[in-house]
């Protein structure tokens, strides 16, 4: 890189500044000068340079170089870093294969950004709180009940709780439990599949009416 | 086991230890202090010409300082010395090798100089390139696939299934999901968790949601473990006929903060002894005795904000509100200063008459306006002794990276009784938040913002319906209506209603 000019330009922009000013005898060469070399004396050079526009224009030029030439040493310095530890080709990788058109985004009416006819599909979701299939349109009303809270649903939940204790929570004697007896008076009944509709489940065409299901639950 | 140079460093760290690198780099290359600073200005030019350029190394077996190329390179050669320090980058470079070398030991040494250096400049910390650890360019080596995510595809986008009125929520996490720097922290995996089990952490289910949105498939989502989760940590959202996107919105970042602030106190106890050890380290660093100093001014910093806990969600989503109260009688002025997580505006008329704001702006200035507290709202002044009237004057000390502005279109005239206001409110693609800051003038920064995600509410006050636009890329936005997500128009988004508005920095400082 341009060392040996940006140097050169550093020691012209000094000796311009002693010409103007004969107070600061930065000449380098010896270490001894500097000791000459005070705050007090930078900061008049520095507002020497303000006053004058053409000294001015030419420390505003250096300082864009000196910048430049230090932000370009900066990349260098991390891609030479990378390069020398092998994360330049970790880094890297390859693109994923195939995807070019399949992501692309699509605009048109009746279709969703993916390109799918945005008719509501129906999905199932397993009840992080009793762990049985629900609508996943229905959840928020199941969940409400299912955690107790809302109406008629704590004496449910209580009752579910006492039961999950009692049999020590097998899924199959709770779901019995609750086709049985508790079935009848709660509206969201049909969202908890007995045994016998889970089974029909997992074959992907159960559900509570006679909508297809696409059988994913998760 | 971290870099170690090369052979000739080890060579000359056996025989000098690493004393003279912390010296030369907290003096001539972070320059930690005005001390520093001074002798950095006074003496740190080449020796054989004098310049005072940004590219001077410094040589690390005597006191010599050259330019890069010929000035040092004669020097090493001459004396024999092979080690030098480039100032600028802070790089170590050994002549023999003629190289740039990388040492771990001198990184860490570098990095507390720079950050002694941003505290006593009160900056932000320069920026840092990523060094993946020896096990991260492991596995990016044995996955060397990568997702490219363009301008014009849809990964990152998932529609989300209602789950009987949830659009409130799907449209929270919509916005939540495209906030760049929370999407920075997910994706890098930043999150790590110390809960049992990963399926009862609120974080952790937000971790999996990102990957559920960038991971190419384009079916709708359901959102149901993290409804479950909300509920569990928020009790007074429980319940199906909660509705307010707004609330929601600040219960789940209450809740994210929460167990935020959790998961740190668990990893703090656990690293108590390396923390100890490490900070006895820094103290030496900047061979001037601050680094004790430096501790304590950080726990009192810690002491007065007992809210800020420096989590991802309070990085982002935390901002100061001063508070000014003048009383009219000594002009005194009482300031407190608050954090807060979002901006709720009036869009009503102001009591004391005057015109409707129209545009988020006007909500703004009226939100910032002093506020006469009037006789009946007098308050003790503590130099009168006495109940004063006062004025009441409300700015922003300090701005979260992203700046949230609730609208609020709900009144309640009562507990039961509420009406709707659907006034159209203009706000901006771009906003400047300068003129709201509370130090305008001498406030260090840049306050503009880009406008991200828009929820909108449709309805009516008893019945209606949560949509949202967000920003997907920088001038694509696109329109989230539960599970279906369809491409929007930039007009579209500015002509809405408006109900939340986030704004994401454009500048951002690193620290």
């Amino acid at each position: 890189m341009a060392s040996s000019s940006d140097s050169t330009l550093a020691a012209a922009n000094i000796d311009a500044k002693n010409e103007k000013n004969s107070n600061i005898t930065v000449s380098g060469k010896t270490s001894a000068n500097n000791t000459k070399m005070t705050i007090a004396t930078i900061q008049k050079a520095y507002h020497d340079i303000l006053k004058d526009p053409t000294s001015l224009d030419e420390a505003a030029h250096y300082l864009y170089q000196s910048l430049l030439d230090d932000a370009v040493v900066g990349v260098f310095l991390e891609i030479h870093h990378l390069h020398r530890t092998g994360n330049l080709d970790a880094l890297d990788g390859v693109p994923e294969e195939g995807t070019d058109a399949s992501y692309r985004i699509v605009d048109m009416p009746n279709y969703d950004i993916f390109g799918i006819s945005s008719v509501k599909k129906l999905m199932d979701c397993t009840c992080p709180n009793c762990d049985r299939p629900v609508s996943a349109s229905r959840f928020a009303p199941h969940l409400e009940k299912c955690m107790g809270m809302g109406r008629n649903s704590s004496r449910i939940a209580s009752r579910r709780l006492a039961t999950k204790e009692g049999t020590s929570a097998s899924s199959s004697s709770s779901s019995s439990y609750l086709q049985t007896t508790v079935g009848t008076d709660d509206e969201d009944d049909i969202d908890w599949s007995s045994e016998k509709r889970r089974k029909k489940t997992n074959q992907g065409n159960r559900n509570n009416g006679s909508k297809k299901n696409n059988g994913k639950s998760f | 086991m971290g870099e170690t140079g090369c052979k000739h460093f080890q060579a000359y760290v056996k025989e000098q230890s690493l004393d003279t690198f912390r010296i030369i780099d907290a003096y001539f290359s972070a320059c930690v202090n005005k001390d520093a600073r001074e002798k950095k200005a006074l003496s740190c030019c080449c020796f054989e010409c004098g310049s005072y350029g940004l590219q001077v190394y410094a040589c690390l077996h005597c006191i010599y300082f050259g330019c890069r190329g010929a000035h040092i390179a004669t020097h090493l050669r001459a004396k024999k010395h092979s080690i030098a320090l480039e100032l600028s980058h802070g790089t170590l470079y050994c002549n023999s090798c003629r190289d740039f070398i990388y040492d771990t030991r001198c990184r860490e040494i570098a990095g507390v100089n720079r950050r002694l250096e941003a505290k006593d400049l009160s900056k932000s910390l320069s920026w840092q390139p990523w060094i993946p650890t020896p096990k991260e360019t492991n596995l990016l080596l044995a996955n060397p696939r990568r997702r490219r995510i363009r301008a014009n595809e849809t990964i990152g986008l998932r529609g989300l299934i209602n789950l009987g009125s949830t659009c409130f929520m799907n449209c929270i996490v919509q916005a939540l999901i495209h906030t760049p720097l929370l999407s920075d922290y997910f994706l890098s995996e930043r999150h790590e968790c110390n809960a049992k089990s990963s399926l009862k952490c609120l974080v952790c289910e937000v971790s999996r949601l990102f990957q559920e949105f960038y991971s190419g498939s384009r079916s709708p989502l359901s959102l149901h473990r993290l409804l479950h989760l909300i509920w569990n940590h928020a009790k007074h959202l429980a319940g199906y006929e909660q509705q307010d996107a707004h609330e929601f919105f600040i219960a789940t970042l209450d809740v994210l903060h929460r167990h935020c602030i959790k998961a740190k106190t668990e990893v703090e106890s656990a690293n108590k002894l390396n923390n100890a050890t490490s900070s006895s380290g820094s103290g030496t660093g900047g061979g001037s005795g601050s680094g004790g100093h430096n501790t304590n001014t950080n726990t009192n910093v810690n002491s007065n904000c007992p809210t800020q806990c420096n989590c991802i969600i309070d990085q982002i989503f935390t901002g100061m509100l001063q508070s000014d109260v003048v009383c009219q009688e000594c002009k005194g002025v009482s300031t407190t200063i608050d954090p807060f997580w979002d901006i709720s505006l009036d869009l009503g008329e102001t009591a004391h008459g005057g015109s409707t704001p129209k545009t988020l702006i006007d909500c703004l200035e009226r939100y910032t306006r002093a506020e006469h507290l009037g006789e009946y709202g007098k308050i003790k002044c503590s130099t009168c002794k006495s109940y004063q009237e006062s004025t009441k004057q409300f700015s922003l000390r300090t701005l979260p990276s992203v700046a949230s502005f609730h609208l609020k279109r709900f009144e309640h005239v009562s507990t039961l009784i509420g009406k709707k206001v659907s006034t159209f409110i203009s706000f901006p693609v771009e906003l400047d938040m300068t003129p709201f800051m509370s130090e305008k003038n001498n406030a260090y920064g840049d306050f503009r913002y880009s406008l991200y995600a828009v929820v909108n509410h449709v309805g009516t006050i008893d019945s209606g319906h949560y949509i949202a636009y967000v920003r997907h890329h920088k001038d694509t936005w696109v329109k989230c209506d539960d599970h279906i997500i369809t491409t929007a128009t930039l007009k579209q988004v500015l002509d809405s209603e408006g109900y939340l508005l986030f704004y994401h920095k454009n500048i951002l400082e690193y620290e």
